[in-house]
């Protein structure tokens, strides 16, 4: 019985990290792109793209893990600029829904270079945004 | 059930419709799904350990075998004769006081002739059905006409399964509470040390045994007793053995996953099922990729049919187990579809992302998730590595095809020796 108990004592703290770490993680994937996006858009938005920058840089996979990187950033850049980003990198298409003022195309810019999109970009307002991740978690081999 | 089945053959599509949402539409509508579903596998997982928890914090005791008389029915098709006899030479040997009954079901390489000799030797009862016919008959016949009056337990076991000589009198020991109705054991492998394989497996059975069936047995609602090993009160089983005959799925005639659907039946009747790891047996498992392959897509085809099953009666009297099988054991396989396109997207995408972060933080996760492994079966952990991807890699994907398989009627007869297709064990 003591030893089974025993057990425990590493169980239970190792139990609160994967639980933090995951609720954790999910929530703060919550204040992504939209959050910020709403602060960028002009009240005007005629003119110009909401894009959303994945930039590389030092990889840290402490952080990368517990979801401290801000390794993305959500601009407001006009149409030319955005023209010459989608002639260097890849880029996918998607639509974010700002509530009140409604839905905008976001651009999305993978694996940009930082030097080249900070000369890109110039006086463009930015916000970093948290990067966004899916654990794997298939944890259900055991049900079958 | 019809609505159940396309009920979740619509999470399976919903979950891809959602994934395939992020490219088109906005992209909170998927990290929504991300975070509920992260939220109800946390909760999940606090729900078991806290399962097991309770379990080791106060392990279950039950009554002393007091004499009741157990029938012992192995049902043998085509079983290679020497196994079938170390089976049944080990039941004859085995604790208590016994009936045993061998029903050899249409078998076609000879082993009626090895039978008749050990029959004649030691004594059992054996019964020779002309025709294949299936296990689910095999034990429907025995029940049915075959037992003894006075048999208060009956005992299922496979005809490739040998028997720790206290086992027969562990796995009844529950039934001496009335609120009881079946109890299973614990499988062990005797091929274990065989390959890589059989080494996985062998891990595989230990997960889920000492630590899903374990969680269920808190609850006092194992959904499956294996056929390598089950007990059933002699009376309930007599009252469900009809229903069990004529079970049918969609308008057909069900063949297979018979174990778990007696289970269901005992569970549906309000009684409790639990799990006893001191009754311990042994079984061969499948030695090949082949072969396992095969065993599980009948497992999973089960699994798919009995769980939908339990979500039509458990909310009435084993409502934990259907807020399980409801909120994660039936859905999560299927709702976790778009997570796994996600992932098998980035492995094209960005691979270097797969390796770095995807990679060591599933592996830490589901450290964390199976941390009694390394705790209590040290020696299992390289099973456990080597499972975990091919579950990802192989298994996961055929749940799908057991969804969308269902009704197949492949196996309604048993064409192969029955070592490769031993019945469920979870």
């Amino acid at each position: 019985m003591k030893k089974r108990m025993a057990v425990w004592v590493v169980v239970l703290p190792l139990l609160a990290v994967f639980s933090m770490s995951l609720v954790g993680t999910a929530l703060a994937s919550q204040a992504t792109v939209q959050g910020k996006a709403g602060a960028l858009v002009p009240p005007h938005p005629d003119q110009g793209k909401l894009v959303l920058l994945e930039t590389g840089g030092s990889f840290s996979l402490f952080k990368e893990y517990f979801g401290l990187k801000p390794s993305s950033s959500v601009c407001w850049v006009s149409a030319r600029t955005l023209a010459s980003l989608q002639a260097r990198y890849a880029t996918s298409v998607s639509t974010v829904d700002l509530g009140a003022r409604g839905s905008f195309r976001l651009v999305t810019v993978q694996d940009a270079d930082t030097g080249h999109v900070r000369q890109v970009i110039g006086q463009n307002p930015c916000a970093l945004v948290q990067s966004h991740r899916t654990f794997f978690l298939p944890l259900d081999g055991h049900t079958s | 059930m019809r609505a159940l089945y396309f009920g979740l053959i619509a999470i399976t599509v919903g979950s891809t419709a959602l994934y395939l949402s992020r490219y088109f539409f906005d992209i909170g509508l998927w990290d929504d799904f991300v975070t509920g579903y992260t939220l109800v596998l946390v909760a999940y997982t606090c729900y078991l350990f806290a399962l097991l928890f309770v379990h080791d914090l106060r392990p279950r005791r039950y009554p002393r075998y007091a004499g009741g008389k157990i029938a012992v029915l192995i049902p043998v098709f085509n079983e290679e004769p020497e196994l079938v006899e170390r089976s049944i030479r080990a039941v004859v040997e085995a604790e208590g006081e016994k009936q045993v009954i061998v029903v050899d079901d249409g078998s076609t390489n000879g082993v009626q002739s090895h039978l008749r000799t050990l029959a004649e030797e030691l004594g059992f009862r054996l019964h020779e059905v002309p025709e294949n016919a299936g296990k689910r008959e095999a034990l429907f016949h025995a029940t049915k006409w075959l037992l003894d009056d006075d048999a208060e337990y009956v005992v299922t076991i496979d005809s490739d399964t040998v028997l720790d000589p206290a086992a027969l009198v562990r796995v009844v020991e529950p039934l001496l509470c009335p609120e009881i109705g079946a109890s299973t054991g614990d499988v062990q492998l005797l091929n274990e040390r065989q390959n890589l394989l059989t080494r996985m497996i062998g891990t595989y059975y230990w997960i889920g045994l000492n630590i899903y069936k374990q969680a269920q047995s808190v609850i006092r609602s194992v959904v499956c007793c294996s056929g390598c090993l089950a007990a059933y009160r002699a009376s309930v089983l007599r009252a469900i053995i009809d229903d069990f005959a004529e079970q049918t799925f969609l308008g057909e005639k069900c063949t297979h996953s018979e174990d778990r659907h007696l289970t269901n039946l005992v569970l549906k009747a309000g009684y409790d099922v639990v799990y006893v790891p001191e009754a311990v047996s042994w079984t061969e498992t499948p030695a090949t990729v082949r072969d396992f392959v095969r065993q599980q897509r009948r497992w999973k085809r089960g699994y798919v049919r009995e769980s939908l099953f339990t979500l039509t009666y458990a909310w009435k009297v084993k409502p934990l187990l259907w807020l399980q099988i409801f909120f994660w054991d039936l859905s999560a396989p299927f709702l976790s579809l778009g997570l796994r396109l996600g992932i098998v997207a980035m492995a094209f995408q960005r691979p270097h992302l797969l390796l770095t972060v995807v990679l060591p933080s599933w592996i830490a996760l589901l450290f964390i998730r199976y941390i009694f492994v390394p705790l209590r079966a040290t020696r299992k952990l390289p099973g456990l590595l080597l499972y975990m991807f091919f579950y990802e890699l192989c298994l996961y994907w055929l749940n799908l095809w057991a969804l969308f398989t269902v009704k197949n009627k492949s196996w309604v007869t048993r064409v192969q020796p029955v070592t490769a297709e031993s019945s469920t064990v979870f």
